[in-house]
């Protein structure tokens, strides 16, 4: 067990430099940052300067030395636009980010597990086939659009809710939040459904064959024989077992969903890390491209790694070769 | 005689147990419907359409912005109205519709080949070939489809084949690794036993013997694939870092209608997400039913 | 019982600070929230010539001359930090400077912090560098008194005065560069308050300030990206004033119960370049050059419609024009219209010149670079293709477009935009049509490689006096040149539409210094 543990962790850790190297000369084969920043006017010479003072004036591999030593020292770089750095510009947008997400798959499990057990168990009925078309119909929809109909219907037609930004914000521990707030909490509805329109449908869906799957099992006709009440089946037996692949897929949902937050912060004008990587590809700001794109990777290797382990150890049935 | 044969190849699909639910599953045969009006929708729909909405020449600027046909201020000339530069959105969805389909069974066809090739490979030599090779399929799922795409774009610029290299780079890993597995559990069956001491290459064994036995999840993984590709062009369109504004798109589409979302012009956007919305329905629904009937531990 | 007062009088206590504060502090009245569309990057005033760094820069400073803008968009040059300004020599100027200005600190203004000052400019590399290029040195002849030189005769260094802003030396060295962004020191009309970026820049009236008292006592200002956000703040009194209304909100905002739209001519043309010098050029394959052939560009100049572009996609808020200088420039000459729309003539033209078919080239277009440019092209791609004349476009994203067009070996023509903010269409001139690779500095932009030699002695010329009506006559004359030789393809004049409540006097400034806080009231 430990063994795999560690081989585990190597390999984790041989990805992310992998990533690393990849991301460096993808991201360096945007446009020239210095010509973008400076404006139209600028003479040569103060593109050489600007160059240099971002450090592109040296050759490609020049660079890509002096970008492996930094992120050894945890120093991502700093932000052509912002003269920042950029771990700290996604770090004070992660918040907001991570509102809309937690609370998009706290909706979409809440909603979508007890609806899947039961259409899961009694997958004949009316009420389950719509509910299993409709599920169907969110699955194939594009989350933008979904959103888009969203402002369309609630802020032009009815104006109830607003179509952008974040309301206001409550300071915690040094990090904005807010859906501690009324304000907060109404700028918040529209982003977090849709983000969490097309999750609850798979997640639905996944808890349905789930559970399909389990109740054909011996023991459960087993346990039915036995004359074990129908409500311990269902819940006692049954679920505990078609939740495992829901709850690894969950974490793993995880990860990937604040990827898609992008396309929601976007339709939104949210303040989250997503809307920084599009401005950031916009105006060619490579250190938080990079930033980005690595915090991102470190953080599904890492989701991934942890499932991993709770996967073997969850399911017995799993073998560790 | 290889008539006879293909007759019964036919008759025996017709006659299977699949084709049977299948005829009497409303669901699939909607599914099955719908693809097939998309199918010549792309391929007859530009000959049947008033415009070339792409062709700059045939368009006239004062008619942009046009309301469908049930609205004040509305021209009988565009039944759903038109864009920013005069375009009819029938004719322009047609086009997208097109484009979206192409783009979805490119990189399909891609994808499938590629990961069935590496998956049977993988899978039948075993060792350090396939260590390498699930290697890369393991550190390819962990990141999300659509950033890889994004990755790739952001480093190659826009366009119609560089967004179909973009989303077959993340797509082929899905059919490696179920391939793998089922060859793994083919190769030690006594069929390919047999083929190897009657003196078969392996390259016969694998795509003549094995593969035709590990084609039922591939074509699942498929036809499922397809309409998760199209929304993803869509998307990535949609973001402004897939198709270029002349080319037609769905997801353009929808995005330029986003922008003139407050002046209540509406229609730009919702028509299109309606008809990409209907087009993936479609692949779902017989996506769906094939998942269901392949699924042994549903019997 | 002792207890019970001992409290009431704590409680008391705290009711009058309540009190007291709420009175110190400026209502609501008297605060103008501004929306723009952006965070500055940076509040120091040499860094950058970004525009939302311009506009903290104009509150918390002041420049040795002030331009004061009336409601046509044109300006006049009133004395500010200098009060004098006299030419000793062809290239040196003796600058006055005014007493008893003291900056937010307390600390006195004097020459030193003017020269200090032009020495941040030139060392700036993300932009500043700009304002100060014609000045080869500047010197403190005394705690008031300036002597600047400029590289060579150079008639309009009071345009420059107006954009050079001073900072205090002192300051500086006290606090360095992070300083100096987290906390300005200016001798302008407001005082830095805070900054919480990307929600909100803060600035209060400046009691001791030497000039007029600024009638408005605070300005926030919020930067509001996303432009429906921006309206709707504007539309439910969250914000007094907003920057670019999008064209299809101006209906909207115009019509509202409390709000109201200003709009004035903006100092950008959007303008097509297309190579008018090179036998081959890399975006027509079949042959010799289609451009050099002067009907061919007469042809594709009148083939566009302005008037159904601006009202098509700009919804009427743009104005038709047929020169690169705005109005009010140096440059601009009054009676040069846009060229006339005639597709039947476009068509005969192309016929005489040997293209009775039209032909086929590639135009490089950027995506989301400028206000609406993709339907824009698109939209004179459709009236050249009616002519017969097919540009397929070449979108190159906005990040990368500059760095593709800036080497001129791939580019036939081109889309762009080009601002005369300053006042002077000289600069550009230079950059855009000097012939490349013949004088430093000119013919950086030449990305379409234009020579004429006329036009090169001219611009010389202009360069060489520092007589300012010489130098106006002489720019007239490349205008007119430029024009009849159909050089440049000018489509129209951006208009900058402000949204704002009903009730505040407010004046746009054409240049990129807009929110200018001290001139604004409520009434």
């Amino acid at each position: 067990m430990l063994f795999y543990i560690l081989k585990r962790f190597l390999q984790m850790v041989v990805v992310i430099a992998i990533v690393g190297t990849i991301v460096f000369i993808f991201v360096n084969m945007l446009g020239d940052p210095a010509v973008l920043l400076l404006p139209p006017e600028a003479s040569p010479e103060e593109l050489a300067k600007a160059r240099a003072v971002m450090g592109l004036d040296k050759s490609s591999w020049e660079q890509y030395k002096i970008f492996v030593v930094n992120v050894l020292h945890g120093n991502l770089g700093n932000s052509f636009v912002f003269r920042e750095p950029a771990m700290r510009l996604i770090f004070e947008r992660m918040p907001a980010t991570l509102e809309i997400v937690v609370l998009a798959m706290f909706l979409a499990a809440v909603i979508a597990i007890p609806l899947g057990v039961y259409v899961g168990a009694h997958p004949n009925t009316f009420i389950s086939r719509s509910i299993l078309s409709l599920s169907l119909l969110c699955v194939s929809m594009p989350t933008f659009w979904f959103g888009i109909v969203l402002i369309l219907i609630f802020s032009v037609q009815l104006g109830w809710l607003p179509s952008s930004g974040r309301g206001d914000v409550v300071i915690l521990w040094g990090m904005r939040f807010s859906f501690m707030t009324w304000d907060g909490i109404r700028h918040l509805v529209l982003p977090a459904i849709t983000l969490a329109v097309q999750q609850l449908a798979t997640q639905l869906r996944l808890t349905r064959a789930g559970m399909m799957e389990v109740l054909r099992q011996d023991y459960i006709k087993f346990a039915k024989a036995k004359g074990v009440s129908p409500h311990n089946v269902l819940y006692g037996h049954a679920l505990k077992n078609a939740l495992i692949p829901v709850v690894t897929v969950y974490g793993l949902e995880f990860g990937g969903l604040i990827v898609f937050a992008t396309i929601t912060e976007t339709i939104f004008a949210w303040p989250g890390m997503g809307k920084l990587l599009i401005d950031s590809i916009n105006i060619s700001d490579r250190p938080v491209i990079i930033a980005y794109l690595m915090l991102a990777s470190m953080l599904f290797v890492v989701i991934n790694f942890i499932v991993d382990i709770l996967y073997t150890v969850i399911d017995p049935r799993i073998d560790l070769r | 005689m290889i008539t006879t044969v293909r007759m019964t190849k036919l008759a025996g699909i017709l006659h299977s147990e699949g084709f049977y639910n299948f005829r009497h599953n409303p669901f699939a045969i909607a599914g099955a419907l719908i693809i097939l009006l998309f199918l010549l929708t792309a391929l007859f729909g530009p000959r049947l359409v008033t415009q070339n909405p792409y062709d700059l020449a045939q368009l006239d600027l004062n008619d942009s912005y046009k309301p469908p046909i049930w609205q004040e201020g509305s021209d009988p000339r565009f039944v759903l109205g038109t864009d920013d530069q005069g375009r009819d959105m029938v004719s322009a969805m047609v086009y997208g519709v097109r484009m979206s389909v192409a783009i979805g069974f490119c990189v399909t066809i891609i994808c499938m080949t590629v990961g069935t090739t590496l998956g049977l490979i993988s899978g039948y030599k075993g060792g350090r070939l396939d260590s390498f090779i699930m290697g890369l399929v393991n550190v390819q799922l962990s990141f999300p489809s659509l950033l890889i795409a994004m990755l790739v774009l952001i480093a190659f610029g826009r366009g119609v084949w560089k967004i179909i290299l973009a989303l077959s780079f993340s797509g082929w890993v899905t059919y490696a690794r179920t391939v793998r597995g089922t060859t793994m559990a083919e190769k030690n069956k006594e069929y390919v036993e047999a083929a190897k001491v009657i003196g078969f290459s392996e390259s016969t064994v694998l795509f003549r013997h094995i593969l035709p036995n590990v084609m039922t999840p591939v074509i699942v993984i498929a036809t499922l694939q397809v309409g998760t590709v199209i929304l993803s062009e869509a998307t990535l369109s949609f973001l402004g870092i897939g198709i270029p504004i002349t080319e037609p798109s769905l997801g353009l589409l929808v995005a330029q209608g986003y922008v003139v979302l407050f002046s209540g012009l509406w229609w730009v956007s919702v028509f299109p997400g309606l008809v990409l919305m209907f087009l993936v329905v479609g692949m779902n629904l017989l996506g769906d039913f094939l998942r269901d009937e392949f699924n042994p531990r549903l019997k | 019982m002792r207890k019970v007062f001992v409290l009431m009088l704590v409680g008391l206590l705290f009711v009058l600070c309540g009190v007291a504060a709420a009175f110190a502090a400026p209502t609501r009245e008297e605060t103008v929230i501004i929306g723009t569309t952006g965070d500055p990057s940076t509040i120091d005033p040499h860094a950058t010539n970004a525009m939302w760094s311009n506009n903290i820069t104009i509150n918390l400073f002041d420049p040795l001359v002030r331009k004061v803008f009336d409601q046509a968009g044109k300006f006049s040059l009133v004395p500010s930090l200098a009060t004098k300004w006299e030419q000793e020599d062809d290239i040196t100027w003796i600058i006055t400077l005014r007493e008893g200005v003291q900056f937010h600190n307390g600390d006195p203004f004097t020459a030193d912090d003017v020269v200090f000052s032009i020495q941040q400019y030139k060392d700036s590399t993300t932009g500043g560098a700009g304002f100060v290029q014609p000045i080869a040195s500047a010197l403190a002849l005394d705690t008031f008194k300036v002597q600047i030189k400029t590289h060579a005769p150079y008639a309009i260094l009071v345009l420059d005065m107006a954009d050079i802003y001073i900072s205090s030396k002192k300051y500086f060295e006290k606090v360095g560069e992070e300083g100096v962004n987290k906390h300005p020191i200016g001798t302008g009309p407001y005082k830095f308050v805070e900054w919480i970026k990307e929600d909100h820049i803060t600035m209060d009236a400046n009691e001791d300030y030497w000039g007029p008292k600024p009638k408005i006592k605070r300005a926030i200002m919020r930067p509001l990206k996303n432009d429906a956000t921006r309206v709707a703040a504007l539309l439910s009194g969250e914000v007094d004033l907003i920057y670019n209304v999008p064209v299809r909100d101006i209906d909207r905002v115009s019509g509202g119960a409390n709000t109201e739209v200003k709009a004035i001519p903006g100092p950008d043309v959007m303008h097509i370049n297309i190579d008018v010098t090179r036998q081959q050029t890399p975006g027509y394959k079949h042959g010799k050059n289609p451009f050099l052939d002067r009907r061919v560009r007469e042809a594709f100049a009148i083939a566009i419609d302005r008037d159904s572009i601006i009202k098509n996609v700009y919804g009427g808020h743009a104005y038709p024009t047929g020169q690169l200088p705005i109005p009010g420039a140096y440059g601009y000459v009054e009676d040069i219209k846009p060229y006339p729309y005639n597709p039947e003539k476009a068509r005969q033209l192309l016929k005489e010149a040997g293209y009775p078919d039209g032909f086929e080239f590639v135009w490089d277009v950027p995506q989301q670079r400028y206000f609406n440019d993709g339907p824009c092209s698109q939209a004179i791609a459709g009236f050249l293709a009616k002519v017969g004349i097919k540009a397929v476009l070449n979108m190159i994203p906005s990040n990368q477009y500059l760095s593709y067009i800036n080497p001129g070996d791939k580019t036939t023509a081109f889309y762009g935009a080009s601002g005369t903010g300053k006042g002077d269409i000289g600069y550009w001139y230079n950059r855009m049509f000097y012939t490349r690779d013949k004088k430093e500095g000119a013919g950086g932009s030449n990305r379409t490689h234009y020579s004429n030699p006329e036009v090169d002695k001219l611009l010389d010329e202009a360069d060489s006096t520092a007589d300012v009506n010489v130098r106006k006559a002489k720019l007239e004359e490349v205008t007119r040149i430029l024009y009849q030789d159909y050089a440049i393809i000018p489509i129209y004049q951006y208009e900058e539409p402000y949204g704002m409540v009903k009730g505040l006097d407010f004046t746009p400034r054409v240049d990129a210094f807009i929110f200018d806080v001290q001139t604004m009231q409520k009434k």
